[in-house]
């Protein structure tokens, strides 16, 4: 079993950022990744096979690699298809890597592995060519393919903005942009906004690539339309609830539709760790609940990025490298004064940011009308192919929890172990029995987080006992 | 305050069970559950309805238990009829393999006694095993057979029967923990809860995991031992398990469910890695086809196991108008014991004779002096 | 039925090695750095798979290995994600069998 000082699950910003600090602090760090390469959602890239031009790399791609080899040449071990299956007591992680299920107890653990698209659901939104933006931006960024020929992007918030330059790079067409909210709504938020000119500077640029690209605020997507893949776009009008106005809807031929309705965290890691979570009403979502030094409620555990709250790369950056001193404080590398002196940078920073982030989770999270598309035949469980009805009937038949509604209708029982799903029921949930949202019962996910071959898990290497 | 004829304390297979049968006899009926449905064992069992399978190291198996099981199959697919699909009852067979020639003999005076029930259960040698199931390896020695054993997915056997009570008039409440049990005297009279005090006729304690504690608040002291059963399962594989094994079941989805530890004394319903080395690692032994699976979910439950192995069934000696049940093979015999119970509700006495399950043949034991149940249970492969 | 497309490849871009992999039974070109989703979707097959209980068509929703949509057998392996696989020379993929529906 192999011994680091600090492990770092999760290598995108926020965690390439924390094993830097702390490696920097001199302790012994090993950066985990399920991926082939660092670098997580934000800094993904297309392989080094495929020979680009500059015009043709993204943003944060020099950002990205800097970081990457500042990391190498650091001497942090770096685990790229790695994956932590399980987190036992007193921080001990089970990886299934290189065909082997082995044991790491750090001394130290930061969690710092991201967020993944919100699935919404509406009717015809399992047909393929149904996508997130995420995964639009996916396979338009590191393949070179087009999400489709005619591409509808439906969201709110400016995530919406890069997806649609990338797609447009790769040589599909934007039909449009679909914004739930209006501008007129951004104006109370302005003075957040405001205080950060490198946001809007960004925004502009993309605002000028993307000339020519219709956009239709006030507007969501309410079905996908088609046979056997994506052949419409139907989308309507909203009120400030995002329910759609009667009358108002309109069709786009298009063969993708990518879904930029913001985030969900990764907690589950954080979550086996015995983490306490905390409730965000506005990204509707449960997230890790950390103190300015990003400590979690268990000791030696640090969480850093979006897990911590839906906040952009910047955030996350100054939130790994807060972690990174708390983890190398945590081990003794550095002392209590030397870790003040470095928090300070960071700290400021992440403050400094954290209003425009906070300004972005109110004027852009999920509202009311969002869920109005899980008809009766809506498919919410994709695995298991469970629809909103049969969920409703069982929450009328007496269901009161998630587990319930699982152990009934099979709902968050397939591969996914209920991402896709788990907020699409528990939404359902609510509505039918009149429990706060906040209220309803988690269903937690269990070992294995990702599937593991049997043999593997079979033959997981044994621990040894904490020191 | 409300009034009800009985109230049952706990929503697992057992409550759901007595609910149902009490609903059935025209009773009001209120069941009340702490958390939700099938949340405790219910949720978490295998689902093994067997009157082949029993964990004791003693060969032979007391006629009148392999009665009540025999009973409990014959119940479960009277209602599988009765009700529907919903519950997921499949009958394959069950296989329980053995692997030292040492077993031999006792396997053989277990299948003798069996056959002596009258249950159709056969001894198979390797090559008889691999023709029932081909999927298995030469690991085994030899296998007992019974080609009319059940399963079922207990949770969804729990819903069922719930939605059933509820037709006929029960009324289930959950999320409502029950704190104590009312007496006046040596009379059971009702149970308090956080929302007030329901009076009823009698009290059902099937409370699983809370029935200890629960007991103990009319002064009666439930001796149970309490063991974890950790379970896995895979994602949908191609068709290739013919019955069940003890405990590795292939389900309609195509999934195989695999279990279980026995960790004598181990309340809590975590996973470990040592608990998935265990029951992975004899499974792929035992059936190879396994290694192109992924495992994609763990999960736990924790039994309730009186210090013989043997269920706990009926009244309590000095106490009025109060029954109770505790098992753990709770999957198969919840349906007769549910029946059980509210005949001595209604009657006074039971069609079959629970003597041999009364809480009071462990008169000299408390809950503190146990002992290590893990001695009478053989260890699952 | 799902449309015979051109095919969706970005056109002008440099790739990795080129080589042949096996998609149901026929040839399909493929570049090193590239994965399985990423070759199918090129190719313009939308549908990976059918699913097991209603033999409904699904391609991907997260791209990212979160969703388990886009499942396709590799090599006799069941339930690969085709997003996260990269392609080899001589790959055998056959769609349409993610959840082992064989």
């Amino acid at each position: 079993m192999q011994t680091f000082d600090v492990a770092v699950i999760g290598g995108g910003p926020a965690g390439m950022a924390a094993a830097l600090e702390a490696s920097g602090s001199g302790a012994r760090v090993a950066v985990l990744d399920e991926y082939g390469r660092m670098g997580g959602q934000f800094f993904k890239r297309a392989a080094g096979d495929f020979r680009l031009q500059p015009a043709q790399l993204s943003a944060e791609h020099a950002s990205g690699e800097r970081l990457r080899a500042q990391v190498a040449e650091k001497g942090i071990e770096v685990l790229t298809n790695t994956l932590v299956w399980g987190v036992f007591e007193d921080r001990l992680l089970m990886l299934y890597r290189e065909g082997r299920s082995i044991a790491l107890r750090p001394r130290a653990l930061i969690i710092a592995t991201g967020a993944y698209d919100r699935p919404v659901a509406f009717p015809g939104w399992t047909l393929p060519g149904v996508m997130t933006a995420g995964g639009a931006q996916t396979i338009a960024r590191t393949q070179w393919v087009k999400p489709g020929q005619r591409v509808v992007i439906a969201g709110a918030g400016p995530f919406a903005m890069p997806v649609a330059q990338q797609v447009a790079r790769s040589g599909a067409e934007i039909v449009a942009i679909v914004e739930a909210t209006r501008p007129s709504e951004w104006l109370p938020h302005a003075g957040a906004l405001w205080g950060q000119w490198p946001r809007f500077r960004e925004a502009f640029n993309y605002w000028r690539s993307l000339r020519g690209v219709p956009v239709a605020f006030g507007h969501k997507i309410v079905r996908a339309i088609g046979e056997g893949c994506v052949e419409a776009a139907e989308i309507a009008a909203v009120d400030k609830t995002w329910h759609a106005a009667a009358g108002s809807h309109r069709r786009l031929e298009a063969d993708a539709i990518a879904l930029a309705y913001g985030f969900l965290p990764n907690v589950e890691i954080a979550e086996a760790c015995g983490c306490e979570l905390a409730w965000d009403p506005f990204g509707s979502a449960w997230f890790v609940r950390c103190d300015e030094r990003m400590a979690t409620s268990v000791s030696g555990v640090f969480a850093a990025g979006e897990i911590t709250g839906i906040a952009g790369s910047a955030v996350a950056m100054a939130e790994g490298r807060l972690a990174g001193i708390g983890a190398a404080r945590f081990v003794g590398a550095i002392d209590a004064a030397e870790a003040e002196r470095r928090r300070r940078g960071p700290a400021g920073e992440r403050s400094r940011l954290m209003r425009f982030a906070d300004a972005l989770n109110r004027l852009f999270g999920p509202r009311p009308g969002l869920w109005e598309g899980m008809e009766d035949a809506t498919t919410v469980c994709r695995c298991e192919e469970v629809t909103a009805g049969d969920i409703r009937s069982c929450v009328r038949a007496g269901c009161a929890s998630v587990k319930g509604i699982k152990d009934w209708t099979r709902a968050g029982m397939g591969p996914c172990q209920g991402r896709v799903c788990r907020s699409l029921v528990s939404e359902l949930l609510s509505r039918e029995s009149g429990v706060a949202l906040r209220e309803v019962q988690r269903a937690r996910i269990r070992p294995p987080f990702k599937p593991v071959p049997f043999d593997a898990m079979a033959q997981s290497e044994a621990a040894e006992a904490p020191q | 305050m409300r009034n009800v004829d009985v109230c049952v304390v706990g929503g697992g297979l057992l409550g759901t069970a007595t609910a149902l049968f009490a609903a059935r006899r025209g009773l009001s009926v209120l069941l009340l559950e702490e958390r939700d449905l099938a949340s405790g064992a219910s949720g978490a069992a295998f689902g093994g309805v067997s009157v082949g399978i029993y964990s004791f190291s003693a060969a032979r198996v007391p006629d009148a238990y392999v009665a009540l099981s025999k009973a409990s199959l014959a119940l479960y697919a009277q209602l599988q009829d009765e009700l529907g699909a919903p519950m997921d009852f499949a009958r394959p067979g069950s296989l329980d393999p053995f692997y030292e020639p040492r077993e031999l003999q006792s396997r053989k005076d277990r299948v003798a006694g069996l056959a002596a029930c009258g249950v159709d259960c056969r001894l198979l040698d390797r090559k008889e095993v691999q023709a029932v199931e081909p999927a298995v390896s030469d690991l085994v020695e030899g296998a007992t057979y019974c080609p009319a054993d059940a399963h079922v997915t207990p949770p969804a056997v729990t819903w069922a029967w719930a939605a059933a009570a509820k037709r006929l008039g029960a009324e289930i409440l959950t999320g409502v923990p029950v704190r104590r049990i009312l007496r006046e005297g040596t009379k059971v009279v009702g149970v308090q809860t956080d929302a007030g005090r329901i009076s009823a006729g009698w009290v059902v304690n099937v409370a699983g995991a809370g029935a200890e504690s629960l007991a103990l608040t009319a002064g009666v002291r439930l001796p149970v031992a309490y063991s974890r059963g950790q379970m896995f399962v895979t994602d949908r594989m191609p068709r290739f398990l013919n019955t069940y094994i003890h405990n590795i079941k292939q389900t309609a989805s195509g999934t195989v469910v695999l279990g279980a530890t026995r960790e004598s004394g181990v309340r809590d319903t975590a996973t470990s890695v040592q608990g998935a080395r265990e029951i992975l690692g004899w499974a792929r032994r035992l059936l190879p086809f396994l290694d192109r699976a992924r495992v994609v979910r763990s999960w736990a439950g924790v039994r309730m196991v009186p210090p013989d192995g043997y269920p706990i069934i009926g009244s309590v000696e000095g106490l009025e108008r109060f029954v109770h049940a505790l098992m753990h093979r709770g999957v198969t015999l919840a349906p007769i014991v549910g029946r059980l119970l509210v005949e001595l509700i209604t009657e006074g006495r039971t069609a079959l004779d629970i003597h041999p399950y009364r809480m009071s043949r462990f008169a000299t034991a408390t809950a503190s002096d146990l002992g290590d149940v893990k001695e009478t249970f053989y260890a699952s492969g | 039925m799902p449309r015979a497309d051109a095919g969706l490849r970005t056109p002008g871009i440099e790739r990795g090695a080129a080589f042949a992999i096996e998609v149901d039974g026929r040839p399909l070109r493929a570049h090193a750095g590239e994965t399985v989703l990423g070759v199918l979707w090129g190719a313009g097959m939308r549908s990976l798979r059918l699913t097991a209980l209603k033999g409904e068509p699904r391609g991907f929703l997260c791209g990212m290995g979160t969703c388990f949509d886009c499942l396709v057998t590799v090599d006799d392996r069941l339930n690969v994600r085709a997003c996260l696989e990269p392609v080899r020379p001589g790959m055998r993929i056959l769609t349409r069998q993610g959840h082992a529906d064989l």
